[in-house]
């Protein structure tokens, strides 16, 4: 009989998720909803129609001759902004992205919508992302070519496409439809980066050393809540059962705040590391701390605390048999 | 009865008992493991048990309740019990889960394991472990 066949209990450990109840999903990348990057799916979401891309086709045929006219203009009303001086000085790069803007709205005004069009706007959130952007100056360039682009439309040229209003609506709600892509790849990205940092200063966190044969050290920096204090917990059980380490010394002179959950955080690392044979020291007690901790009353019971770092490594000197000569 | 004994990993070392929890011998199993433990105890007059438990990587609620009862039943024959070789992972998930261990004794190993059952058994280890 296996301790396996039977269901309906919680089962303590596993070979592959050592905490299954830690939310696993915390850094897994960010998933795709079906509508984000679907070209027929996002038509329906911003109303698009066939005769709008019509509109938009037409109007096309008005505005792109003079569509480096209208971007010039919208550069001039760039140079307005405080932006403009951040990211747009170098003259290369101006004249390097001014084509690329040409590039976009000549696939703009072709009127369709495919994965290729969406994969171009998604490129330029990215790009947006990576440079660090504001999204507010984006979403105010797009208005900036819309108003430009209005404004084209009722010079009241003869070759003006009939139905104004309609051709309006329809380019608004293709430029909102390419907003909503850019907006999502931009927030993609920025928390994709965040992830990536969490996973590293979870690392950069949990710098269990062995520091001498039998002995752990751990310095504990900035803010416990109970996310740190699993992983904690699990770089040190897993450390103590790889070293099979007799001492394990959680440094918290660095702590900023012990609180009732912080103290009960540390009381439950050493239980933990003692059921594994591993007595803890918790060193680095300040006397703020020590006071904290008997007024709210915690029973820090048979836990070892020292003041001070040294006196941490001399108890735990002692307890692994190393002798010192002289005094320490 | 002998053929139960066959059966659980039993084995006498260092004047201390020594059961191997297998993963097979859990649950259901447990109830006999207890017996055949506690009737070596009362015959070898052992003052000592270990617990090993490096095979064990999943423990559930109910299995852990009965190592605990059988900690306790070993306690009150007189000999000191103590769990050696638990597993990072299901120690983990028992303090997670809000398990009181503060009373069980935990060991690094067997070598730490017979220091810890305490005097009976240190007598007859040949030095320290390391």
């Amino acid at each position: 009989m296996t301790a396996g066949s039977k269901g309906g209990r919680i089962r303590f450990g596993g070979p592959f998720h050592p905490f299954p109840t830690l939310p696993m999903t915390t850094y897994s990348e960010t998933t795709t909803s079906t509508h984000q990057s679907d070209p027929d799916a996002l038509k329906v979401l911003y109303g698009l129609s066939d005769e709008d891309l019509a509109h938009v086709r037409s109007a096309g045929e008005f505005l792109l001759p003079d569509i480096a006219k209208l971007v010039d203009q919208w550069y001039d009303w760039l140079q307005l902004l405080p932006e403009y001086e951040e990211f747009f000085t170098d003259g290369e790069i101006l004249r390097h992205v001014k084509d690329f803007q040409l590039d976009y709205w000549s696939s703009f005004f072709t009127g369709t919508v495919d994965a290729t069009y969406v994969e171009d706007r998604r490129r330029v959130g990215e790009t947006h992302a990576r440079i660090g952007l504001p999204l507010q100056t984006y979403f105010a360039g797009m208005n900036g070519f819309l108003t430009l682009m209005a404004q084209a439309l009722s010079a009241g040229s003869p070759d003006a496409p009939h139905g104004r209003a309609e051709v309006e609506r329809a380019l608004n709600r293709l430029v909102h439809l390419d907003t909503g892509i850019v907006v999502d790849a931009y927030t993609q990205m920025v928390s994709h980066t965040i992830q990536q940092q969490n996973r590293m200063l979870m690392e950069m966190s949990t710098p269990v050393t062995q520091i001498w044969r039998g002995i752990l050290m751990l310095p504990l920096v900035g803010i416990i809540d109970s996310k740190r204090a699993n992983d904690v917990m699990s770089a040190t059980l897993g450390q103590i059962a790889s070293t099979r380490a007799r001492v394990f010394i959680l440094d918290i002179s660095g702590v900023a705040v012990v609180d009732t959950a912080v103290a009960n955080h540390l009381i439950q690392i050493t239980q933990a590391t003692r059921l594994m044979g591993c007595e803890s020291i918790i060193s680095g007690i300040s006397p703020a701390i020590a006071q904290t901790v008997v007024e709210l009353g915690i029973d820090v019971g048979s836990i070892r605390t020292t003041a001070t770092l040294r006196d941490a490594l001399a108890d735990s000197f002692s307890r692994v048999g190393v002798e010192f000569s002289g005094s320490h | 009865m002998t053929e139960t004994y066959r059966k659980t990993p039993l084995q006498l070392s260092h004047g201390c008992v020594v059961m191997s929890m297998s993963p097979d011998l859990l649950g259901d199993g447990l109830s006999r493991m207890r017996r055949d433990l506690l009737e070596l105890v009362a015959s070898s007059g052992a003052r000592g048990v270990v617990l090993d438990f490096s095979a064990i990587e999943v423990l559930d609620a109910t299995e852990f309740a009965e190592v605990r009862g059988t900690i306790s039943v070993v306690g009150m024959m007189g000999a000191k019990c103590v769990v050696s070789s638990l597993q990072p992972g299901v120690v983990g998930t028992l303090v997670d889960l809000g398990v009181d261990i503060s009373d069980l004794v935990g060991a690094r190993d067997l070598d730490d394991a017979f220091v810890r059952v305490g005097a009976a058994a240190r007598d007859s280890v040949n030095g320290e472990p390391d």
